[in-house]
């Protein structure tokens, strides 16, 4: 037999092994974290501490203040963290597990806001709900008493239109995971479907529902859009930062300040929740089909819940379709006429829609690289873990806070006569920091998924490191690059609050336009804008859905 | 010169020791298997074997070369894991050439290659299926064609049954030692199941609580324990606590319950030393009422298992055992609470001193009681 081994005659063939040149990936992936956050948030926290012990320290009313902005951020992330539970938590009983019509056509639907920019929804919550909207025309004639959106009332609505479906999305992740059993062994001892919920189920998804929470905490605290747009008086952290950055008239010391002190919060809110997490963690020991239930009175129920979410949540975006088409709309129920012209003034700007494709096409790919390099460093070199820690940072640092840290670290910098921070380059680096969070965040679940013994097969079989990562990981990990790709590309076309502080002249990108269009009034140009912000979004997923079934996904 | 030789080998995980002080040579073309209970360190000496893991102390030597240093991809070591590893994007034929395509064989000698490690483990023909096309025997198989494929020193294998249900257990791991023994493969074994470490090694060992208690062929493990966690763990047996009343001539008398067991003296012994015993039921003699050691009791628990039928005697004595009835079809079987006499042959009785980890056995045995 040939195969016998024959170690005494012969020395054993030995694999070629190379440069590992993941290594070299690494560490420009690791360094450019570390120039364009790192340093950035370093400085601003620097500067910050020497603004607190420096000859002339802070007056005590700008601390004062400081703290009652926090707290108006802090109720306004609250009650939307509260309402979008309350919302999402029965919409995904309703749809997991109570075999209403539709089954999963409702979160295909209630999910339409996640593509698209957050601000949309609060100038739709003006069409419906300002002092001539729609809704609020409707209300005052069933008897309702008037009253102001312009506030936190109309920033609560619209950020929940915008954020429920984080929460949603997560909550439905975690009943998939409920097995079958431990509701059916509730049952067997005579547990009724409500008692088998609230006992067993939604404290099994509890991190789940932490996590949802989270989310719609996190990204109301960093929003920007809907606070500049309709908050009215109502002031945010990230509104005081950047209304101080570019006015004149501002308080220099505020952007700083206010940054600094949120970069704590939010490193505060990252050890508290990973914390949380780790305490709640359920060891899901064992896999099982969810289970469903046949409750015809309760599903009736259940599917008139979800019609009038559903319709509440996509009323916004019918409004906005009618009034792209619009003239004036102010006193009637419908615009006074339709037209095109708005699509017409919209596209006479194209420079808007060519910036942000620019800005993508250059964004993503490498976006992706980042975070595919970060998440192998993070598998292949166990010393590098609390990197990860660092890199998920921006996920919940506001985009105004990045944008100006950013600014004071390499604002002033000229690269071979190039006032650094006037290149679109920085742009393009803010935003790609700003997204790379959601990359990673996708990308660590592909990482997961491949069994270490993977990769120790294919090193006992002699591939290096390297090899082992071009043959055995980059393969299994291409559909969930894809994916990525996908919410990538939809978040670093919606970034607004980075691009606001960091754009150089001529480039606008679509959502600063909508900013600017709707805080000019131009409402109907604006909702222009926003559905060929919806449409290139939409356009992208179906060629990249496409892509991945050519490729017969794995 | 032994082909693995493990010296005083260590692992530490913080401040968790995995492996203590481990001592181990295997020989060309052994097959020995590492068995013992879940988190005794077997699979960490596999690793330590293959280079996944590095010994905290100690030397690991394999064909006369120091390993300690060597990373996994220059040991030259067949690895197959007990979830198979088999690369999900790979065919079949693409996966055993792997390790040859790394080695730089190409061409028609790759192919010859691959075709005879899968006509080896039996999967001529399967070379263009996709793994998902696979069941977990053929996977397993595909697992190891592709880790004998580049003709390793030595082949270690890491539960590699546990994942595949009883029948397709049993044949392949008849496959797999047939292979191993017309190869005259090295091999690292590791499993948890004694039976199946029983059926495939020439040499078994026995480990517990990062801890080597005993090294020998299968029957030595099993006749002669040195210890009173292998003979419980090895086979089925009644383990008995006693003390030695005498211990003059060639026997000596074992005091259990408010019964003297006669049995035939292998190790010296003093009077008033306490001792462990292991009776295995084949050895209970049913229905004897002449004979060594000859005990009444009532019949506790029956088993039928087809081959034989097992059962449990409450003895009148304070203590029970277990007894089989081979072939029962053809002979008479007690009814349960049936008065019953029996025999044990002094010969047949293994004894040993206690020590502090008998003792822990014992605690164990009567937790789970």
């Amino acid at each position: 037999m040939s195969m016998k081994t024959e170690v005494k005659e012969q020395a054993f063939e030995t694999p070629r092994t190379g440069f590992n040149w993941l290594i070299p990936l690494y560490v420009v992936g690791a360094a450019f974290v570390v120039l364009f956050l790192v340093i950035p948030l370093g400085k601003v926290l620097m500067e910050t501490l020497g603004l607190l012990t420096g000859s002339e320290s802070l007056p005590v009313d700008l601390l004062q203040y400081m703290m009652r902005i926090t707290w108006n951020s802090v109720r306004l992330a609250l009650l939307t963290t509260f309402f979008s539970l309350a919302i999402a938590i029965p919409a995904a009983v309703a749809i997991n597990k109570l075999r209403v019509p539709l089954g999963k056509g409702w979160t295909v639907l209630l999910t339409v806001p996640l593509i698209t920019p957050p601000f949309i929804s609060s100038f739709a919550t003006i069409l419906l709900l300002g002092r001539t909207g729609v809704l609020t025309r409707l209300l005052t004639m069933l008897g309702f008493p008037r009253f102001s959106i312009y506030g936190l009332p109309g920033l609560v609505i619209t950020q929940i239109l915008h954020l429920m479906p984080y929460s949603l999305l997560v909550i439905l992740a975690g009943l998939e995971q409920v097995p079958a059993h431990l509701e059916e062994a509730a049952h067997s001892l005579g547990e009724s479907f409500w008692g088998t919920m609230g006992k067993i189920v939604l404290p099994y998804i509890f991190p789940h529902i932490l996590m949802g929470g989270t989310l719609v905490f996190l990204t109301s605290l960093g929003d920007i859009g809907a606070p500049l747009l309709i908050g009215g008086n109502y002031r945010v952290l990230p509104v005081e930062i950047y209304t101080n950055f570019v006015s004149f008239l501002g308080d220099d010391r505020i952007p700083i300040v206010f940054s600094a002190w949120i970069i704590l919060i939010a490193c505060l809110m990252m050890f508290v929740v990973n914390w949380l997490l780790k305490r709640t963690a359920i060891k899901h020991s064992f896999r099982a089909k969810a289970i469903t239930y046949d409750l015809p009175r309760v599903r009736r129920a259940a599917t008139v819940f979800l019609t009038v979410v559903t319709i509440l949540f996509l009323l916004p975006y019918v409004t906005i379709v009618i009034s792209s088409f619009g003239t004036v709309w102010t006193t009637k129920w419908l615009p006074n006429a339709f037209t095109l012209n708005n699509y017409k003034t919209v596209f006479s700007d194209s420079v808007a829609i060519r910036n942000s494709l620019i800005l993508m096409a250059g964004a993503l790919p490498f976006t992706l690289f980042l975070a595919v390099m970060l998440g192998q460093m993070n598998r292949d070199v166990p010393k590098m873990r609390w990197f990860d820690f660092i890199t998920m940072l921006p996920f919940i640092i506001p985009g105004v806070v990045i944008g100006l840290s950013i600014t004071r670290a390499w604002g002033a910098v000229k690269i071979g006569g190039f006032d650094l921070g006037a290149t679109v380059g920085v742009l393009l680096i803010a935003i790609s920091i700003r997204r790379l969070p959601h990359a990673v965040r996708v990308l660590s679940a592909g990482f997961a998924r491949i069994d270490k013994s993977l990769e120790e097969a294919s090193w006992s079989l002699g591939a290096s490191r390297s090899t082992a990562f071009k043959d055995i990981i980059l393969p299994q990990l291409r559909p969930t690059i894809t994916a990525a790709g996908v919410i990538l590309s939809i978040k670093l076309i919606t970034e607004l609050g980075a691009s606001l502080i960091l754009y150089p002249p001529g480039w606008r990108t679509i959502p600063i336009y909508i900013y600017y269009y709707v805080s000019e009034g131009q409402i109907a140009r604006g909702s222009a804008m926003g559905i060929i912000l919806i449409l290139i979004v939409a356009v992208g997923n179906a060629i990249s859905n496409r892509l991945s079934k050519e490729r017969g996904g794995i | 010169m032994a082909m693995i030789q493990i010296k005083n080998v260590t692992k530490k995980f913080g401040s968790v020791v995995a492996v203590d002080n481990l001592n181990l040579d295997v020989e060309v073309g052994e097959c020995i298997c590492l068995l013992g209970p879940s988190g005794c360190g077997k699979t960490t000496t596999l690793r330590m074997l293959a280079g996944f893991e590095k010994a905290t102390e100690g030397e690991i030597w394999i064909n006369g070369r120091l390993m300690n240093d060597v990373p996994p991809q220059q040991r030259n070591i067949g690895i197959v894991f007990q979830d198979y590893a088999v690369f999900p994007t790979m065919s079949v034929a693409n996966n055993v050439a792997y390790g040859l395509k790394l080695r730089g064989v190409h061409g028609a000698e790759r192919e010859r290659r691959v075709n005879e490690a899968l006509e080896l483990v039996g999967l001529s023909g399967f070379g263009q299926r996709m793994p998902s096309q696979l069941s977990g025997g053929q996977l397993q198989r595909v697992a190891l064609a592709r880790a004998l494929v580049i003709r390793p020193q030595v082949l270690l294998l890491d539960e590699p049954l546990s994942n595949l249900d009883a029948a397709l257990r049993v044949s392949i791991r008849k496959q797999i030692r047939q292979i191993q023994q017309e190869l005259n493969i090295t091999t690292v074994f590791v499993t948890h199941d004694q039976e199946e470490a029983m059926s495939i090694s020439d040499r078994i060992a026995v480990m517990k609580t990062a801890k080597l208690m005993q090294v020998g062929s299968p029957m030595e493990i099993y006749g002669k324990p040195k210890s009173a966690f292998v003979a419980n763990f090895i086979g089925k047996t009644t383990m008995l606590k006693g003390t030695v009343r005498s211990a003059a001539g060639d026997h000596i008398v074992v005091r259990t319950g408010d019964f003297d067991f006669t049995v035939k003296k292998r190790d010296e012994v003093k009077p008033g030393t306490e001792v462990w015993m292991s009776i295995r039921p084949q050895d209970v003699q049913y229905g004897s009422e002449t004979g060594e050691n000859t005990l009444t009791g009532t019949v506790d628990y029956l088993e039928p298992l087809g081959a034989v039928t097992r059962g449990e005697i409450k003895t009148d004595h304070g203590f029970s055992l277990m007894f089989e009835i081979a072939n029962p079809l053809y002979s008479r079987v007690p009814n349960l609470k049936e008065k019953v006499s029996m025999s044990v042959g002094a010969d047949r009785i293994v004894y040993g001193v206690m020590t502090a980890s008998d003792h822990d056995v014992f605690g164990e045995l009567e937790k789970g009681a």
